[in-house]
């Protein structure tokens, strides 16, 4: 036997013992704070909710709404398709489960956004990803999507659009009927023809 | 001859080895911060614990002068510098990791004032309070509101609606759905904007002239 495989194996052998004693380091999925501010501060977390309602008409079939607000309030009213799950439970296996559904996107909403946001940073940080939050909550919800609010006449023409859409939406998740009245809210301006009085002349 | 050089060859390729080895083990570091509660004691203090302040607690202990809070504003400098809560210390929402400002929050850490962090709003201030609150400090509060509220806010007759709580629900959801047909259909009927289309001028008279 040669004295230099000896050493060589002697070395590897001590080297695998220190890899016994070294800590075990179970969160080393985990996101770091300092990344988990920047992905905070970027704001891009959010979704509004004229985006959520075209996405639940269109049948979007990634779309997940977890409902972060207690078991109580969720029993009364939830969005379509929502999976209730309270802050207590999010780290429970069971909501694991839900949260690691291949292909969807994670929705987090509550009545305002602030909760929403608390279990969207607890999950992150635990690395889970495609997680979202509603902005403005069942709040803004109900203002935009369920009672839309009609645009001010000197608003731009991308106001109505938008409120359009919205009574649509409404109309969507609540089974309302709507009438729609025409109205005059602009006065018509006349395009009067503007006739040439002088001949045309010239040329070169 | 040989075997005398399989011999360096491999001495040289073990010494490499166990370089390689131990120049990692020196280079590798604990990341600089590092989270002081689990996920499980987070969500346990976000049950517990009182981390809000309503924007009018704050505003009446500016008002008598007291030093039971300090104040953080999470804006950019530029906002800052157009309003602030007086005695607020400017610590934009991207830096409040960086070491002096972990330094200002470990020397306020002990005492008995309450650091209290506000931003535009209270969405906006959550995720910095989130971020503090895990690395371990605990006398660290979020404004309700923020600065939207703050700014706004009157002192005399204060909002009684609370409407700066923008975790109640301001509707009751279930009933709005059951009655919509009526809520929808009473409030105005859409208002369609008029599409003026200008008409095409028809030109009448022959093309004359040119060269």
């Amino acid at each position: 036997m040669n004295k230099t495989y000896v050493i060589l194996a002697l070395v590897l052998v001590l080297l695998g013992i220190g890899l016994i004693f070294l800590k075990a380091n179970p969160n080393n999925t985990e996101i770091p704070p300092d990344k988990l501010l920047n992905e905070l501060n970027d704001n891009t977390h959010y979704i509004s909710t004229d985006d959520l309602a075209q996405r639940i008409i269109e049948g979007d079939p990634s779309v997940q709404l977890i409902d972060v607000r207690t078991a109580k309030d969720a029993a009364g009213f939830m969005l379509p398709g929502a999976i209730n799950v309270p802050m207590g439970d999010l780290l429970t296996e069971e909501s694991k489960a839900v949260l690691t559904q291949d292909g969807k996107d994670f929705i987090f909403y509550c009545n305002g956004d602030i909760l929403a946001n608390q279990a969207w940073i607890i999950s992150r940080r635990a690395g889970l990803a495609r997680l979202h939050v509603l902005k403005g909550g069942l709040n803004c919800w109900v203002e935009t999507i369920l009672q839309p609010k009609p645009p001010a006449p000197t608003e731009p023409q991308e106001a109505f659009d938008l409120y359009q859409a919205r009574l649509g939406a409404s109309q969507f998740f609540t089974g309302a009927t709507i009438e729609v009245k025409k109205s005059e809210t602009k006065e018509n301006v006349d395009l009067t023809k503007k006739t040439k009085t002088r001949k045309v002349e010239g040329g070169c | 001859m040989r075997e005398i050089y399989k011999t360096t060859r491999l001495s040289v390729a073990s010494v490499l080895f166990v370089a390689v080895i131990i120049v990692g083990l020196i280079t590798t570091r604990r990341p600089d911060i590092e989270y002081a509660l689990t996920p499980q004691q987070t969500i346990e203090k976000l049950k517990n614990s009182n981390n809000e302040i309503s924007p009018l607690e704050v505003a009446k202990s500016m008002k008598v002068g007291g030093n039971q809070f300090v104040c953080i504003d999470l804006r950019s400098p530029y906002d800052f510098s157009k309003g602030n809560i007086s005695g607020s210390v400017n610590i934009p929402a991207n830096r409040i990791l960086e070491k002096e400002s972990l330094e200002f929050f470990d020397k306020n850490a002990g005492k008995t004032a309450t650091i209290v962090l506000y931003d535009e709003n209270q969405s906006l201030a959550n995720g910095p309070w989130m971020i503090l609150m895990q690395l371990g400090y605990t006398n660290v509060k979020m404004m309700q509101g923020g600065w939207d509220f703050y700014a706004k806010m009157n002192l005399e007759s204060p909002d009684q609606n609370l409407s700066w709580q923008v975790e109640t629900p301001k509707y009751n959801y279930a009933a709005i759905k059951a009655s919509s047909s009526q809520s929808v259909t009473s409030g105005t009927p859409a208002e369609k904007k008029e599409v003026v289309l200008p008409e095409k001028k028809v030109k009448t008279k022959k093309v004359e002239g040119g060269c």
